[in-house]
């Protein structure tokens, strides 16, 4: 249970392990998970050739 | 292993990302994403590499699209990840929200970043409200890099 308010929950301060959070409605934290790190990678094993290897031009894999 | 060179790294991330003035994308690589203010979808289902997830539905806060004015992202130097948002984002649910994954796009929806968040599904009930960190680089809650 929580009393009606009217204002915005408040700003919390910054917490270096806290990417989100989820607040009630008078403020309090209920949930919250870390920071997300989104990690994209150029893939070049999908050429068919050895990824340590960029492949010269018309040495791949023909498509 | 191949790879790429850690310049060109920041140039597309700075180029995909809100690190130009009041949160436009940088323009050190054209212009992929628009001009204008990025935005940041939020999804009840996972995004995949060729369409965006289902987005939640309006809450206080929160209108379709996704959260606007981000704040001008750190750039990205030296193949560092650029951190997003740098403006707190907060929402209420009007209805129960189950977050899932996020989308980075431009204001008229094209993508350029999208993933799942951590510890997915986020359960929100009605009246409550989530956040998004906002920070200047590492400091931000989400974390986009490129190897």
């Amino acid at each position: 249970m929580h009393l009606l308010r009217l204002e915005a929950p408040p700003e919390p301060a910054w917490e270096p392990d806290h990417g989100w959070r989820v607040l009630d409605a008078d403020g309090h934290v209920v949930n919250a998970g870390e920071r997300t790190f989104l990690v994209a990678q150029f893939n070049l094993a999908g050429l068919g050739i050895d990824d340590t290897q960029v492949p010269l031009l018309g040495a791949g894999q023909e498509r | 292993m191949a790879a790429i060179d850690q310049t060109l790294v920041s140039l597309i991330l700075n180029a995909l990302t809100p690190t130009g003035a009041a949160g436009i994308p940088g323009t050190a690589l054209g212009t992929p994403v628009g001009t204008t203010a990025m935005k940041l979808r939020l999804n009840s289902a996972l995004s995949t590499a060729s369409a965006a997830g289902t987005e939640i539905v309006n809450g206080t806060g929160y209108a379709a699209g996704g959260f606007t004015s981000l704040g001008a992202s750190t750039t990205s130097s030296a193949g560092s990840a650029v951190g997003v948002p740098l403006t707190t984002q907060s929402a209420t649910a009007t209805s129960a929200w189950s977050i899932v994954s996020f989308d980075l796009t431009s204001t008229a929806g094209v993508r350029g970043w999208f993933g799942p968040f951590n510890g997915q599904p986020i359960a929100v009930a009605i009246g409550n409200t989530f956040q998004i960190t906002g920070g200047s680089g590492a400091a931000a809650g989400i974390q986009i890099s490129l190897t």
